[in-house]
């Protein structure tokens, strides 16, 4: 259960080289909006108050549309209309690689329908493993590092549960396998398909810690965080400036 | 411009039409006048009211039609015949193709090629109610929620005028949303076809058992009443009023799901 993207998958299978993809990536990445650009594209927000929401958004954990409405930026309906049209204009890899014309649509069809399948069974891998125990530091820890990775690298990050018979997790377990997870029998990884995406820590670290804090309180985890918190911010150092960052960097690929 | 042949002796004008409108541009000695030439679809109606419809940037007429008399139209418009048959008529074709495709991809239940058509239809026009909804469905029949709620939202911010042809496909989209357990969601939507058929059996059903899903009982009552009153021997709606029966006598608050 290893494929967690659809280039990834697409390589696996042979479809395409790892450095086409990285290609088809870097043009993805080049030709679809942000939130914020669409909004500048659009002509419904000036620069001045993209960057304001921008910099809110920096202290509090909430999506850019929402603190645009909260600051009387956008309505409503403006929203609704820019997520839709964010949604339409926007290519997936699927979609860049029809267009490119590397792969019919039939063809990206039946892929991306065996892909679904294959995402399908991630998922209820990770819900066994998560539900397992009733780990909530497990589900906040996950929830945490993937909003983490959408709201400041603007990257997606799954997590993978390979092998759940050896559970249970604690998070700073999951930590520990994060790092060192390849030599166990069991482990559970994060991934996004950049290569060289990597979390400067400072940035990460308020995030991640107010974040475990605020979450950890509203699911009403029944130890204090405390602990995990030190745990997983030692870690974040060891990964980003000790010889681990390899690992590290090999892990979010 | 173009007369296209109708029942009577009179014949139908439609096709592209150009309105100038003067504006000024520049402050004090800078300032001039400069004319826009805006581009629309006309077409006539069998009572004589002329429609028009803008065309967008892809040369295809999108976004909300307005009507207006024949005199006043042929005073201020002018027939533009080279847009049209250059670069408006194979828009539209193409438009009209790539929906016709989407379609045919859903129905063959081939879910992601209907995606890709349906979104290169609203590439071309973004207010395509057709598409905007195709999408939506697409979105639904493979299981995407949160997609669907996008969509959603959009057609619901849709300023297009709704037509009773449009009925079905709110009521489609509502039964969709519904089997997806997005009740609240379902339910504006049949208020939606509601608006546009007031006397439709099948849609009072779908209402009570969406109120009815949501807890709402009194309200399921009111509207399976209005369906067995236009269709008494409506199986399906006498099958929810008993379920609502069973209910209101055991004086249960939201009773078990009531099954496909």
């Amino acid at each position: 259960m290893e494929s967690k993207f659809f280039g990834e998958f697409l390589v696996q299978k042979g479809v395409i080289g790892e450095e086409d993809l990285q290609v088809y990536l870097r043009h993805q990445k080049e030709i679809n909006n942000k939130i914020g650009e669409f909004c500048l594209k659009r002509g419904v927000l000036r620069p001045e108050e993209v960057e304001r929401i921008l910099e809110v958004q920096k202290g509090i954990d909430a999506p850019f549309g929402e603190i645009a409405l909260e600051l009387n930026l956008l309505k409503k309906e403006e929203m609704h209309d820019l997520l839709f049209f964010q949604e339409i204009e926007n290519l997936h890899l699927g979609e860049v690689l029809v267009k490119k014309g590397i792969l019919s649509l039939q063809e990206t069809s039946l892929l991306l329908r065996e892909f679904s399948k294959v995402e399908k069974e991630r998922k209820k891998l990770l819900y066994q493993v998560v539900q397992n125990n009733g780990n909530k530091e497990l589900v906040v820890l996950i929830e945490v590092l993937e909003k983490y990775f959408l709201r400041r690298r603007h990257g997606v990050l799954k997590p993978v549960a390979i092998d759940i018979k050896r559970f249970p997790f604690t998070a700073q377990d999951l930590c520990l396998r994060l790092l060192f997870g390849r030599d166990k029998g069991y482990y559970l990884w994060l991934g996004t398909q950049e290569k060289g995406l990597r979390a400067p820590f400072w940035d990460a670290e308020d995030f991640i810690y107010n974040y475990l804090r605020q979450r950890g309180k509203e699911v009403g985890l029944e130890k204090p965080l405390g602990e995990v918190e030190r745990e997983l911010l030692s870690l974040r150092h060891n990964i980003l400036f000790s010889s681990s960052t390899e690992e590290f960097a090999g892990i979010f690929y | 411009m173009e007369d296209r042949p109708s029942k009577g002796n009179r014949e139908r004008l439609y096709g592209v039409f150009s309105l100038s409108k003067k504006g000024k541009v520049g402050t004090w000695q800078t300032q001039k006048t400069i004319t826009h030439r805006l581009l629309f679809y006309a077409e006539e109606k069998d009572n004589g009211i002329i429609t028009v419809q803008p065309i967008n940037k892809n040369y295809v007429p999108s976004g909300p039609k307005r009507e207006i008399p024949r005199e006043e139209f042929l005073e201020n418009f002018t027939p533009e015949p080279e847009i049209y048959v250059n670069q408006v008529y194979p828009a539209m074709r193409n438009l009209t193709k790539t929906i016709a495709r989407a379609e045919r991809h859903r129905r063959n239940k081939e879910y992601y090629s209907a995606e890709y058509e349906f979104k290169n239809a609203l590439r071309i026009d973004e207010e395509n109610i057709r598409a905007t909804f195709g999408l939506g469905l697409t979105y639904l029949d493979r299981g995407d929620k949160e997609k669907a709620r996008v969509v959603f939202n959009r057609i619901y911010n849709l300023n297009a005028a709704f037509d009773r042809e449009h009925k079905h496909l709110f009521n489609e989209f509502g039964i969709k949303l519904r089997k997806n357990g997005l009740y609240k969601e379902a339910l504006k939507y049949y208020f939606k076809a509601y608006r546009l058929e007031k006397w439709d059996e099948h849609l009072f059903f779908n209402i009570a058992r969406a109120c009815y899903e949501l807890g709402k009982f009194k309200a399921a009552w009111r509207f399976i009443e209005k369906a067995l009153k236009i269709n008494p021997n409506f199986k399906e709606g006498i099958k929810l009023r008993k379920v609502l029966e069973t209910h209101f006598s055991k004086g249960v608050e939201r009773g078990e799901g009531y099954g496909e």
